[in-house]
């Protein structure tokens, strides 16, 4: 059980949820559309994946009004933004992972 | 199976870096934002002090300058990305030229120089460039 797999987060192990966080971490807060573009998903897929991350308090739903526009802005909260980071080392881990390496870091 | 999981990290991670790169792309306009905003502390400095020294015309400057702020506000509101950091940096660049304004150089060069255009344009140029540093940084984000 000494896997990186087993300390992936379950909330943004998903590939598009990873992407979403990743897309929203450089900024304060992006607009939901420029998420939706980034990511290349449909408003309805991205509208599930942020309730998702949302309820689990990765990301902060802001709605406001530019001119006469409504917007829906998207941010990274603190708690999302530490699941982000950890969850970025242990697929760096599987990523450069192997059982060879695994049984020599043991063994020192 | 640790192959697999070892690619599809890989696919993650490049598909992540992706997102965010375009995310940091998408904010640059903030250091034209910062550059804006220090041309117009620079300017409102200048303006009341060396060419506008009666107090109505100090008063009318004043507001033009807050108008441009707030038309400013309304562009910088309108991007799909506010960068991370991006507000505290303007926050902080706005406390250090006025601070400067109020407390440090204002005073010293109103008292030594007057109403000079020479003087006051150095001192605008001084107190203006906690923006200029504020747009350096954030266009060196990668």
């Amino acid at each position: 059980m000494n896997h990186p797999r087993h300390q992936l987060d379950a909330i943004i192990h998903n590939a598009t949820r990873f992407s979403i966080m990743a897309a929203l971490l450089p900024a304060d807060k992006a607009e939901f559309k420029f998420i939706r573009d980034t990511v290349e998903i449909t408003d309805s897929v991205l509208s599930q994946h942020v309730t998702a991350l949302e309820q689990a308090g990765y990301v902060k739903v802001t709605k406001g009004q530019v001119g006469r526009r409504p917007r829906t802005w998207l941010s990274a909260t603190r708690a999302g933004r530490a699941a982000f980071h950890a969850h970025l080392a242990v697929l760096n881990q599987l990523a450069n992972w192997s059982p060879t390496a695994q049984e020599h870091r043991a063994s020192t | 199976m640790v192959e697999q999981d070892a690619a599809r990290a890989r696919t993650v991670l490049g598909e992540a870096a992706r997102a965010g790169g375009r995310t940091t792309a998408a904010g640059r306009w903030w250091s034209g934002y910062m550059v804006l905003m220090g041309l117009l502390a620079f300017g409102l400095i200048v303006a009341v002090e060396a060419f506008f020294p009666s107090f109505a015309a100090r008063l009318a400057a004043t507001v033009a300058w807050a108008m441009a702020i707030g038309l400013l506000g309304t562009w910088a509101r309108s991007h799909e990305v506010q960068p991370r950091g991006g507000f505290r940096r303007l926050l902080i660049a706005m406390a250090a030229w006025f601070g400067a304004y109020l407390v440090v150089i204002g005073p010293v060069v109103r008292w030594q120089a007057g109403t000079s255009l020479g003087w006051w344009s150095a001192a605008g140029g001084v107190m203006a460039l906690p923006f200029l540093v504020g747009a350096w940084r954030e266009g060196r984000r990668t």
